[in-house]
Parts: structure tokens; C-alpha cells; sequence
């Protein structure tokens, strides 16, 4: 019987750890040591993806398209690059401003690290979030000019 | 939204943690609920890619073994997809690990702020390091593929540098 214990032994129950707080362990700065680090490999060799594809996009034409598509293929280029640098910035903010927080214990500097690493989830999250939005208009689209197509 | 609001998220957290500040709490909740969503849409990505491939490959083979038997072209493609089977059975298994740090990562890391666990914290952690560094190696096989690809394509006599405009 629950009643018939007594309360130390009540609160020491097993079933129902103790609270506890969560803590930046040695071992929580190594991991985000090796995050950082990757990080930054992810990070420059994304700059050296996007330096690359320019010199082959701005040195190459393509036969199979004319002028004006050649254009569009630059601007599209360009668009590419602003979507892609836009969650490398952010990546780049977390991964110094951890840095930065690690080496100085300082907490603001952490904190903001991790907002710009939230920053770019909720960036990703969105963008999947417009292009499953897209594929809904399109098969919505393409239903009601499939059901037109059979009215007539 | 219920992932944007603040308030729903305020709710569940307590104003203790430590000598953590509440924004670290607030702003790891609202990560893990984003790489949660991320990873179940990669997950979802990863079924359809694995659907489309093997329904590609059977479709090819039946095509080589009805009217076209004895076509060397659709025999030659059949045996390419009996290989392309295998490289869709790989990029699969490699996508669903990718996604499963990812998910684990999101989740555990909701878990810990929730429940304050230090060992899920860890854990959510560890995943993330291994997502990252998986991330890494991913992005360097694309990249050299890129880079044969390019060295390919620039080798083609069809491939003419833009005339510099003097």
C-alpha cells in the first residue's frame, strides 16, 4: 500500500526519477567541438559547390540553348545561389557565434548561435513547406483541367 | 501555427534549467519540431524515391523480356537497371540513416527540454554530429561527381567557351 510507506521512500521511488537540470557537460562541448568543425566542412565546400557551378555556368555554352535561355540560365543561377547562401549564412552565424560562446563562456553568445540555428531549420521547414504547396496546385490544376477536358 | 507559436512553447517549459537562459530552451524546442517535420517529409522522400526506382526497374525489365526480346538496346538498359536496382537499394539505405539522425536528433532534443533528461540531451546530440558529419561526406560525393561531370561535359567537342569580348 502506497499509504502504508513511508514518504522518504515515496519520494526516492525508482518509477519516477528525480528532477534534473540539463547541463553543458565536457562531454556536450566535445560533440559541439565536432559539429562546429563539420559545419564548417559542410559550409566550405557548399562556397566551393557554388564557385565552381559559376565558373562552369559563365565559361560553358550550352549548344542546346539559344541566347535568351542562356540568360535565363544566369538568372536562374544567381536565384539558385541566393537560396542556397541564405541557410549557409545562418549555419556560418551558428557555428562561429558556438565558437566564439565556447571559447568565452559566454551564454549570450551561445544562445544566439542557437537562434540562428533554429533560424535555419524554420528556413528549410518553410521553403519544404512552399514547395509541397506548389505540388498540391499542381495536381489540383491538373484535376480541374482533366475534369473540364471530360466535360466537353 | 501551432510550431511558430510562442506561447504553446512557453507553456511547456518550466523557468528553471539550470543556469541555462529560458531562449536556449525556446530556441531548441522549436529546432526539434522543425527537424522533426524535416525528417519525416525526408522520410516520405525516401519511400517515393525507393517506389519510382524499383517501378522503373521492373518496368524496363518486362519491356526486354516481352515484344523486344532479342533487342540489344533494351537488354543492354535491363541490365543497367539490374545495377541501377542496387544503387536505388543504396542511396535508400544511406537517405533513411541521414534522416533517421536527423529524426532522432529532433526528437530526443524536444524529449530533454521537456523532461529535462541529460542522456536524451546527449543523445540528441551525438545524432546531430553524426547527421553533420554525414552531411559533410554526402556533400563531398556530389561535389565530386560534379566535378567529373563537368570535366566531362567541357570535354565534349560540342562544349564552346563563351568568345571573351575584346
Amino acid at each position: 500500500m502506497i499509504l502504508d510507506t513511508n514518504p522518504e521512500e515515496q519520494t526516492s521511488n525508482p518509477v519516477t526519477p528525480p528532477e534534473q537540470d540539463i547541463r553543458i557537460t565536457p562531454f556536450i562541448r566535445t560533440i559541439w567541438a565536432e559539429i562546429i568543425l563539420w559545419t564548417f566542412v559542410c559550409l566550405g565546400l557548399t562556397v566551393l559547390y557554388l564557385v565552381l557551378s559559376g565558373f562552369f555556368v559563365f565559361t560553358n555554352r550550352n549548344p542546346l540553348l539559344n541566347q535568351e535561355l542562356q540568360s535565363v540560365q544566369y538568372f536562374s543561377y544567381f536565384v539558385s545561389i541566393l537560396f542556397v547562401l541564405w541557410p549557409v549564412w545562418y549555419s556560418f552565424k551558428f557555428a562561429t557565434m558556438l565558437k566564439n560562446g565556447m571559447e568565452t563562456d559566454e551564454m549570450d553568445s551561445i544562445t544566439d548561435g542557437f537562434k540562428y540555428f533554429r533560424y535555419n531549420y524554420a528556413f528549410y521547414g518553410i521553403l519544404a513547406l512552399i514547395y509541397i504547396g506548389f505540388i498540391v496546385l499542381m495536381f489540383f490544376l491538373l484535376f480541374v483541367i482533366g475534369s473540364l477536358a471530360n466535360t466537353r | 501555427m501551432e510550431i511558430l507559436d510562442d506561447d504553446y512553447t512557453r507553456n511547456e517549459l518550466t523557468e528553471e534549467g539550470g543556469n541555462l537562459p529560458y531562449e536556449l530552451f525556446h530556441n531548441w524546442i522549436l529546432t526539434g519540431k522543425w527537424t522533426v517535420f524535416l525528417a519525416i517529409l525526408g522520410f516520405i522522400f525516401t519511400g517515393l524515391f525507393a517506389l519510382v526506382g524499383s517501378l522503373a526497374g521492373t518496368m524496363v525489365t518486362l519491356f526486354a523480356q516481352l515484344e523486344t526480346a532479342g533487342n540489344p538496346v533494351y537488354s543492354m538498359i535491363s541490365r543497367f537497371f539490374q545495377y541501377g536496382m542496387l544503387g536505388v537499394l543504396i542511396v535508400v539505405g544511406i537517405l533513411a540513416f541521414y534522416y533517421y539522425f536527423l529524426y532522432q536528433f529532433g526528437s530526443n532534443l524536444q524529449n530533454a527540454v521537456r523532461y529535462k533528461n541529460q542522456s536524451q540531451f546527449e543523445q540528441a546530440w551525438v545524432n546531430y554530429r553524426n547527421y553533420v558529419r554525414m552531411s559533410a561526406i554526402l556533400i563531398g560525393i556530389g561535389m565530386l561527381l560534379y566535378i567529373v561531370a563537368m570535366v566531362l561535359f567541357a570535354a565534349h567537342p560540342y562544349s564552346t567557351p563563351i568568345p571573351i569580348a575584346e
